[in-house]
């Protein structure tokens, strides 16, 4: 354990924080493991920094500072393309419904 | 029956559906939630109009219009662009595939004969083409066309998206369902007009982002 700094007590509410929210949506169990198993990895890599060389050693990063941003990247461009994913989804779901408002009226007129 | 969709395009509108209707008994003019008087101006040309309540795209413009047109009982119909760009004359000519029961869905191609079509508008015409070969599996000489003809049937089977990404995902599910393509040549008008409605670069981008991102066999 390293000495405490504001940063770790900062990024740990944070989690804590993000892990508050995924718990308290009702999403898919498998979907909640995942999110909990990757924040929780993140609190541990906040209070036992030296672990993440272990996790590069492992992944053949050099430096654990890179394993970490890597993992950060790669977690996040994940995340945009669902995002973008879900989004798409949503403007085909409004585009319907006003189409359909739009026929009605085309077939009141 | 002619679909043409249309956003904001009042100054030119009304010869496109004048010249439309003496080529189909019926036209149906989709307004996407235009800021101009595009409703108005259509409906004294002769059209059928039916608006949208938001701008959703050119996609969802013409899928609406294809259901309004299906609704009419239209058995074939014909979309065109709302600027100006396709000539209707040259209508009878996408119809004769469906006529002769050769195709399902006719593409009315600019670049069969690209002849005054700007270099920026064919290469960016021939990227669409190589991702629609890449993504929806089809080849086509002219993916993006808005001049195509299709029958009924093939406009009840689809179900278009919002955006500029509709023509290459209609051309891909049309092949899917096993619906037969092919392709007649056509003239395009360019003007400076029809130029900047068409789509820019930025406009391009977005609509490879949204293919990308679509699950292209829903």
């Amino acid at each position: 354990m390293t000495d405490f700094l504001p940063m770790q007590l900062g990024l740990t509410l944070v989690l804590l924080w993000t892990l508050k929210l995924v718990w308290g949506r009702s999403r898919p169990r498998l979907w909640t493991a995942g999110v909990t198993a990757a924040l929780g990895l993140g609190l541990i890599l906040v209070w036992v920094p030296h672990l993440a060389q272990t996790m590069a050693d492992w992944l053949g990063v050099k430096r654990g500072v890179d394993a970490v941003v890597y993992l950060a990247i790669a977690l996040l461009t994940f995340q945009v393309i669902r995002l973008h994913g879900l989004i798409e989804n949503q403007s085909q779901t409004i585009a319907q419904l006003v189409s359909h408002l739009a026929q009605d009226q085309f077939e009141r007129d | 029956m002619a679909v043409i969709p249309a956003f904001n395009e009042a100054s030119h509108l009304g010869g496109v559906v004048e010249a439309a209707r003496t080529h189909a008994h019926q036209v149906v003019v989709v307004d996407d939630a235009s800021d101009d008087n595009t409703s108005q101006v259509a409906a004294e040309a002769g059209a059928r109009v039916c608006r949208h309540l938001i701008n959703l795209g050119p996609g969802a413009a013409t899928a609406t219009g294809l259901a309004c047109a299906l609704k009419l009982g239209a058995e074939v119909i014909v979309t065109l662009d709302a600027d100006g760009q396709h000539c209707a004359t040259e209508i009878p000519k996408l119809l004769a595939p469906i006529e002769e029961d050769r195709a399902d869905l006719v593409i009315g191609s600019r670049l069969l004969e690209p002849q005054g079509m700007p270099r920026s508008r064919r290469l960016a015409n021939h990227t669409a083409n190589l991702i629609t070969r890449w993504l929806y599996g089809v080849a086509v000489s002219d993916s993006q066309s808005g001049f195509k003809a299709l029958t009924g049937n093939v406009a009840k089977a689809l179900e278009l998206r919002p955006g500029f990404e509709f023509s290459s995902d209609m051309l891909g599910r049309a092949n899917r369902l096993g619906f037969r393509l092919c392709e007649v040549e056509v003239r395009a008008i360019y003007t400076p007009y029809s130029m900047s409605k068409g789509q820019g670069f930025g406009t391009g981008l977005r609509t490879l982002s949204r293919m990308l991102v679509q699950d292209r066999q829903s």
